[in-house]
């Protein structure tokens, strides 16, 4: 397999692992990515009793050797770099990274979502700080996004 | 582009990631999977051989999808999935090896079950007994190879020449 080649695998499974991850829950979708965001994918929540549309996006990151956390966020510094280049976001975002050999997955806020004195913010980190992604953890940031717009409703609908 | 014309749904994204798997010495899957997206209508993957030397023996999969329980009553149990009589037709008349691939949804398994020879009856379940594991998928990966060692596919002309 040539670099190239591998890179483009790379990518492609890096999708499928997210894709399989997000799809657990019944309550995300996955839903079309322009290129010129910069982002890999947009996952849509799913609550039907909120009035706003509850996205995040997400930028798709992998290796194919196992890591730990404090080495993934070393590796993660030039992605993190062209995360700063680009424009702010307005809805939250997050990074997925893959370790193929040992299947690994971790999760750094990209556009973090905050509140600061209830008033809704998002922290655009410039170094990732890897947290091993599981199930559980997915929920916990799930919550916090949905919270976070609860934030911005209140803020932001008439 | 949508992720569903990258990868299609759940089911076809936990069979590229039991069948794209990194699990060879040299940190390379055996697999490379290729979406083929909702225009075609028999296969889901076409599937590259990685590293199986000068020409890249391929192979195509149709992926099925399921939430059911396995079947109780058979050893091993057997996966409810069905392959139409038209699909099973096509896939056993192509010229490349083909093969099912059934998905447990919930429990993220993949299995592998070949269409083949003068296969022509409609599949109502798929065994379980070929579970996508890194012994099988290394398997599967000789067969192919050898299916296609078996033939020169080399052209050595064609009328559109440059």
């Amino acid at each position: 397999m040539t670099d190239e080649a591998k890179e483009l695998f790379l990518a492609d499974r890096v999708r499928a692992l997210a894709t399989v991850l997000l799809t657990r829950r019944d309550d995300l979708s996955i839903a079309e990515t322009k290129q010129s965001t910069g982002l890999d994918l947009h996952v849509y929540i799913d609550r039907e009793d909120k009035p706003m549309r509850l996205a995040f996006g997400v930028l798709l990151r992998g290796v194919a050797s196992p890591m730990t956390a404090d080495t993934a966020n070393k590796v993660l510094g030039p992605t993190m770099g062209q995360f700063q280049g680009m424009r702010k976001f307005t809805y939250p975002v997050c990074l997925f990274f893959f370790t193929m050999r040992d299947e690994k997955a971790y999760f750094s806020w990209l556009a973090e979502p905050v509140l600061n004195g209830g008033a809704p913010k998002l922290v655009h980190q410039s170094r990732a700080d890897c947290v091993e992604l599981t199930d559980n953890l997915l929920g916990q940031v799930v919550e916090r996004i949905v919270g976070w717009y609860d934030a911005v409703e209140a803020v932001l609908i008439a | 582009m949508g992720i569903a014309d990258f990868i299609g749904g759940r089911g076809q994204a936990i069979a590229y990631a039991h069948l794209s798997r990194v699990c060879r010495d040299d940190d390379l899957p055996y697999f490379w999977p290729h979406f083929l997206g909702e225009k075609c209508e028999t296969f889901d993957f076409l599937v590259e051989l990685v590293d199986a030397g000068e020409k890249t023996p391929f192979f195509f999969v149709q992926v099925k999808a399921t939430r059911k329980e396995y079947t109780r009553s058979q050893t091993p149990a057997r996966l409810r999935v069905e392959v139409a009589e038209k699909d099973v037709r096509r896939m056993a008349s192509f010229p490349a090896p083909t093969y099912v691939v059934g998905v447990h949804e919930e429990d993220e398994r993949a299995f592998v079950d070949s269409v083949h020879g003068d296969m022509r009856e409609a599949i109502p379940s798929i065994t379980t007994g070929h579970e996508l594991t890194n012994e099988s998928l290394k398997r599967l990966w000789d067969e192919v190879r050898e299916f296609w060692q078996a033939r020169d596919m080399t052209r050595p002309t064609s009328h559109f020449l440059n």
